[in-house]
């Protein structure tokens, strides 16, 4: 009786560590593939010929001499003005986080000891 | 609390509440019951060496001027509400009286833009709600029996779905399930169809529409529930143990019970967040395939030159009124629940 019910758990470990194993790389695949195609050239990542290419980096290899490059991030940043984007992202998250947490604490208070 | 204390600790709450949600819904409900001005045209005499002929162009001063005198449009009533871009009575009529059989009566209605987007919408909310909520349970029910080491970096990496903007989430795996795209590529291998594609058939879209809702909402049904799973009270999960309950019915009798105030909660997020679908279909570029009642508020407001914002007030408001009835039987049963333990 004890080595069935023995069995019967770590069948069930089994199943529900393969569950969280499945959603893990579910989860994690597509930001894994875009952060390792961040570093390769658009003819690659963005490949018409073969997906393969975002992986071995033909078009990189031949453009910038390496198997990656930080040309992405240096477009984004630089030509693209991402360093903006972030100033006024931080600027309106902290803003928001303050005023909600504010009103909604006052809220909270006034609702929570209301007689 | 005193009255006076009170008052002034929820007086910036109900000024905020005011002009950051009563007043801007009920601007949206008066603009819906408008719609824009028309062109004023201005009838004019060309002549050539073939006569004169008689021409209407737009005096676009006169309109410019019109749009300024009166920005909220002319007064339209309910009309908006009943053309044939939202509930469509007189089509519904026509096409009631005309079609042979109920398909044919249903397949009229859903070529009505608001009734297709309405359908989307539906479906939508109806197949994600209960799959994420599904799928968060198993998730914190996995990584709650993971060795404690484990458990910071799973919950870290499944939170990424949630964490990242719906938006970059969607362009994300829509380069991947792209023909050309990993996902795309190796399912034309799966199902040996070199012409398989998901973004082009109307089923597979919807069905990788809702796909990536499960995965991007999940994560958060998953939190709140892990979360929950840590207030169950281990007397009486070792209470069940002792009476030879079962995994199976220790969370059937002890845990479910316990999170249902939070399966609620979710149930209600994900209802009003479902409810609203809109950055997928702009991700996805699926619009051919698929709009909802968002997507279309989007279209008619997006135009820079033709902006039907009547149009777009009354898609909002009917979207409201959709979103109130989808909460109201949940809301019921809180209220019920709550009057209970108060008694």
């Amino acid at each position: 009786m004890t080595n069935i019910i023995h069995r019967r758990s770590r069948l069930l470990n089994l199943f529900i560590w393969g569950l969280v194993f499945i959603w893990i790389i579910a989860a994690s695949f597509p930001f894994f593939w875009t952060l390792w195609g961040s570093f390769k050239v658009q003819g690659d990542f963005f490949s018409k010929a073969d997906w393969t290419n975002a992986i071995s980096g033909v078009r990189t290899q031949i453009e910038t001499g390496g198997a990656f490059t930080g040309n992405g991030y240096y477009g984004a940043w630089v030509t693209k003005n991402f360093w903006l984007a972030a100033i006024n992202t931080g600027i309106i998250v902290s803003s928001v986080v303050v005023i909600s947490l504010t009103f909604g604490n006052s809220w909270w208070i006034c609702i929570s000891t209301f007689r | 609390m005193k009255n006076r204390n009170f008052f002034w600790f929820i007086l910036p709450s109900l000024i905020t509440m005011l002009l950051f949600i009563a007043l801007p819904i009920v601007s949206v409900v008066v603009q819906s019951l408008h719609i824009e001005h028309e062109a004023v045209l201005n009838e004019v005499e060309n002549c050539g060496p073939f006569g004169c002929k008689k021409e209407l162009i737009i005096n676009v001063e006169e309109t410019k001027k019109l749009k300024l005198e009166s920005p909220l449009g002319q007064f339209n009533g309910l009309k908006t509400y009943t053309n044939r871009n939202h509930l469509a009575f007189e089509e519904i009529q026509q096409s009631w009286s005309q079609s042979d059989s109920i398909s044919g009566f249903i397949s009229n209605t859903l070529n009505l833009p608001f009734y297709r987007a309405l359908a989307f919408t539906l479906t939508y909310t109806f197949v994600v709600t209960p799959f994420v909520l599904f799928f968060g349970f198993l998730i914190a029910l996995g990584v709650n029996s993971l060795p404690k080491t484990m458990k910071g970096p799973t919950i870290f990496v499944s939170l990424l779905p949630m964490i990242v903007t719906p938006l970059i989430g969607s362009l994300i795996l829509f380069w991947m399930i792209d023909a050309q795209g990993i996902i795309g590529s190796i399912l034309q291998r799966i199902f040996d169809d070199p012409n398989l594609s998901l973004k082009a058939s109307p089923t597979l879209t919807w069905v990788m529409l809702m796909v990536y809702g499960i995965w991007h909402s999940s994560p958060f049904a998953f939190i709140v529930f892990y979360a929950g799973l840590q207030t169950v009270p281990s007397d009486t999960i070792e209470a069940a143990m002792i009476d030879g309950a079962s995994r199976w019915e220790r969370t059937k009798y002890v845990v479910l019970p316990h999170l249902m105030p939070l399966t609620i909660f979710i149930l209600l997020i994900q209802l009003m967040d479902n409810f609203r679908v809109f950055e997928p279909i702009v991700g996805f570029s699926a619009q051919a395939n698929a709009t909802s009642l968002s997507w279309i508020i989007y279209n008619d407001i997006s135009n820079n030159e033709d902006q039907f914002f009547g149009s777009a007030g009354a898609t909002s408001v009917l979207t409201i009124i959709g979103v109130s009835i989808l909460l109201i039987p949940v809301l019921i049963r809180t209220w019920r629940e709550f009057n209970r333990k108060v008694v």
